[in-house]
């Protein structure tokens, strides 16, 4: 390296944003050898003025954006069909995030705000159990903003359409000994309201989205322990929830969340060990113009298990749920010559309490079938072992089981999977493949309802996939294809009346090619296409990708991305986001933050069928990404 | 042409070679630049007293050289002013934490982290005690 003639000319600025790429945290908490990585840099997210997490599904390949009746973020939501299987599981650092009926946690993250998230990696392709206990088609990965890289009070505001108003700030600090990590967060989330002009009633209805959340957020941590603290609270109006035709005078959900988490952490010793808790409440109140459900009565025959009659029908609930949920981790590395092998075991309490069912003018108890189901225990453990031929190779070959002790007269399920693994890398290519093999538990919710509409039971789904990355890099680009091919057994549908493992084989296959060139360290593009086919219970095809541009001049940063979606019920769609931020002084940045501004992003359809008498009602081309536009301002104290 | 050709080739070769820096290679490169901004002499010495900023770089590197005797140095980078000797105190003193500048009245400037970005920071009120004249384009981070 020669630094003689152009030392003086170092452009300062320059090299400290290679600076800030190189040593992101995320190189520290990367796992390349867990699956098919894509990395959100803090400075990628500054750029992009990523606010919530829904904005990033645009630049995750084979996935498509969408949200369910009750306006909550779903990337699996079909319409009129129930959830089935999330492939999507959300970290916080090493928390799992999760809903513990509804087995979802991207519902309860996909549009709160990200102000105290340093970066962001995505892995996919059924990622290594070291990523997550959970088996997942897909791993996000969410981490915490660290004391000792923040220095600094910040505060920050942000506005515009719609009335949307968000106000953060945080303080992250260290000294020798220990850092810190304090965030509150106000989000007013105005969306744009859905008309809807209903004949039956003559009346038109308005459906909102609106959220309103309180967040905090604390942590603390130390060379061996941390301590993570979480309450959020609030607010939102859940759409069309479950109204028979869409005639919602009322539905709204008030909900706290309280967490609390500490970690052990030893290199010296090679050990992790976690314990957590976490406690949730909502009420929610649904008040309709046609009824929301009826309470069925099931009539057995030698023939058929279906119902053919019911007790009484409501047009307004008041339903209150609890959930808890607990686990105890521990995570043992043991390093022998070329051998890495690491040993993991899990035991977690699940529960979920409807406290109150207030179901019209009747108060209902929990003695209706599947009413007496509320406690889920799993018992998880794992051995993955990494062997290092070189530098450059490496094989892997890991098994799972679980046990999950459910309550209620719902059978427990035993599960296993095993992955094998080989991964090639120098410095210019990196091969790897992964194959998957193992079963998918069906979520706590899914059992519920299956108990309450049939006697019959559903079994884990089982999958087994093959897939592959190629990367290949040269001078300032890089090129990366990745494909899998898979199949599915016992994969669960909702027939209309209860849920029905699918008898047939699912194949769905994918690939996705993303090519990326640096004109410099300040300036890049990235272009990604992607194909998805799912052959099933349905057959259909999505297709996506998107054009990023990342740009630095002066004083300002921009941004623009055009994504695309297309396939399946979707119309093709282009989402244009931009982003242009101002860095005033060195305390005091301003920026303009477009969403969808062809107004031309995906949009998604709802439909309810009256079980009684099979009458439709439909409401189409709903865009689940608003035309938006926000004004901010971040201020360092 | 043939010089032309030449040029190309070499700005290409220095383009490419740029983005496969690794983070060793990063640091040196700003340490090396701040010595010159700082120090105008040709041979700039510079002491690293930081570990777990940079380590075992040794010698000349460019017009830069590292030197391990802190008597020896123009400048000495550090994370604390406790781990220099006393007889080396009214040498420049860069440090490399947030908490140092802070603590270091007498620090010409620091390399640290904030809201998760490298800062660099140079002290006027030292700066001008010590009649440094800190090129332009390095106003900008004048504190």
């Amino acid at each position: 390296m020669s630094f003689s003639c152009i030392s003086n000319a170092y452009n300062l600025n320059s090299l400290l944003f290679q600076y800030a790429q190189k040593a992101d945290l995320s190189s520290q908490t990367k796992k390349e050898s867990a699956g098919y990585l894509i990395v959100f840099t803090r400075a990628d997210l500054d750029r992009m003025k990523i606010k919530s997490l829904k904005e990033l599904i645009n630049y995750i390949p084979l996935l498509r954006y969408n949200e369910n009746a009750c306006g909550l973020s779903d990337v699996a939501y079909a319409p009129y069909q129930f959830n089935t299987l999330n492939p999507l599981i959300i970290y916080i650092n090493d928390r799992e995030i999760l809903a513990p009926f509804s087995g979802n946690g991207f519902q309860l993250l996909g549009q709160m705000d990200l102000s105290y998230i340093d970066h962001i990696e995505v892995y996919m392709g059924i990622p290594s159990y070291e990523v997550g206990f959970d088996t997942a088609t897909m791993v996000i990965k969410m981490y915490t903003k660290k004391g000792y890289r923040e220095n600094a009070t910040i505060g920050g505001a942000y506005g515009g359409s719609y009335g949307t108003f968000d106000t953060y700030f945080y303080q992250a600090n260290t000294n020798n000994d220990y850092s810190y990590l304090l965030y509150l967060n106000h989000r007013k989330l105005n969306r744009k309201k859905i008309k809807r002009q209903s004949a039956i009633y003559d009346k038109t209805y308005s459906l909102s989205r609106n959220k309103e959340t309180y967040d905090f957020y604390g942590e603390i941590e130390n060379k061996n322990y941390r301590l993570e603290l979480q309450a959020d609270a609030g607010n939102m109006d859940n759409f069309i929830g479950k109204s028979w035709d869409m005639s919602v005078n009322k539905n709204n959900t008030d909900f706290y969340y309280l967490y609390g988490g500490i970690y052990y952490t030893s290199d010296d010793k090679s050990l992790k060990a976690s314990l957590n808790y976490s406690y949730d409440f909502s009420n929610n109140i649904q008040d309709s113009d046609s009824p929301l459900g009826f309470i069925p009565v099931r009539v057995s025959s030698p023939f058929s298990d279906s119902y053919y009659t019911y007790l009484f029908k409501y047009n307004r609930m008041n339903v209150d749920l609890e959930e808890q949920m607990s686990d105890l981790k521990l995570l043992k590395t043991f390093k022998i010559k070329k051998d890495t092998l690491i040993v993991g075991a899990r035991a977690r309490y699940k529960k979920f309490v409807f406290t109150k069912q207030e179901l019209g003018n009747k108060t209902i108890d929990v003695n209706i079938p599947g009413g007496s189901y509320n406690t889920e225990y799993v018992l998880s453990a794992y051995i993955e072992n990494h062997y290092s031929f070189n530098p450059k190779n490496m094989f892997i070959i890991a098994a799972k089981t679980d046990r999950y002790f459910e309550n209620g007269g719902v059978d427990n399920m035993y599960l296993y999977s095993g992955r094998i693994g080989y991964i090639f890398n120098n410095n210019t290519w990196t091969f790897k493949t992964f194959v998957f093999f193992g079963g998918l538990p069906p979520s706590p919710y899914v059992l519920y309802y299956q108990k309450l509409l049939s006697k019959d039971s559903v079994s884990p789904q089982k999958a087994a996939s093959i897939s592959g990355e190629l990367i290949y890099r040269y001078d300032n680009s890089a090129l990366s294809l990745m494909g899998s091919s898979s199949c599915y057994r016992n994969s669960i549908y909702f027939d209309g009346k209860k849920y029905e493992n699918f008898s047939k084989k699912e194949k769905l296959n994918n690939i996705s090619l993303t090519y990326t060139y640096n004109f410099d360290p300040l300036n890049s593009i990235t272009f990604n296409g992607w194909i998805y086919y799912l052959d099933g219970k349905q057959f259909y095809k999505f297709y996506g990708g998107y054009v990023t541009l990342f740009n630095s001049v002066g004083r300002f940063d921009l941004y623009n991305s055009v994504s695309y979606r297309d396939g399946y019920a979707n119309k093709p769609a282009f989402n244009l986001n931009s982003t242009v931020t101002y860095h005033a002084s060195r305390n005091l940045t301003l920026y303009l933050k477009g969403n969808n501004l062809l107004n031309r992003a995906i949009t998604t359809d709802y439909y309810r069928i009256n079980p009684l008498n099979g009458k439709k009602t439909v409401l189409n081309d709903v865009s689940v990404f608003d035309r938006t536009v926000w004004l901010g301002l971040e201020y360092k104290f | 042409m043939k010089k032309i050709i030449i040029i190309i080739t070499f700005l290409f070769i220095s383009l490419s070679f740029s983005f496969a820096l690794t983070l060793q290679d990063i640091k040196v490169k700003i340490v090396v630049t701040i010595a010159h901004a700082l120090v105008k002499s040709k041979n700039v010495k510079v002491d690293l007293n930081d570990k777990n900023f940079l380590y075992g770089i040794n010698g000349k590197k460019g017009d830069v050289v590292f030197v391990k005797n802190c008597k020896k140095a123009d400048i000495i980078i550090t994370d604390s002013i406790k781990y220099i000797q006393k007889n080396c105190r009214n040498k420049l003193i860069f440090v490399t934490n947030y908490r140092a500048y802070k603590t270091t009245p007498n620090a010409v400037g620091a390399l640290f982290w904030q809201k998760g970005r490298p800062v660099i920071i140079f002290n006027k009120k030292v700066i001008r005690k010590k009649h440094i004249n800190l090129p332009d384009q390095f106003k900008q981070y004048e504190d």
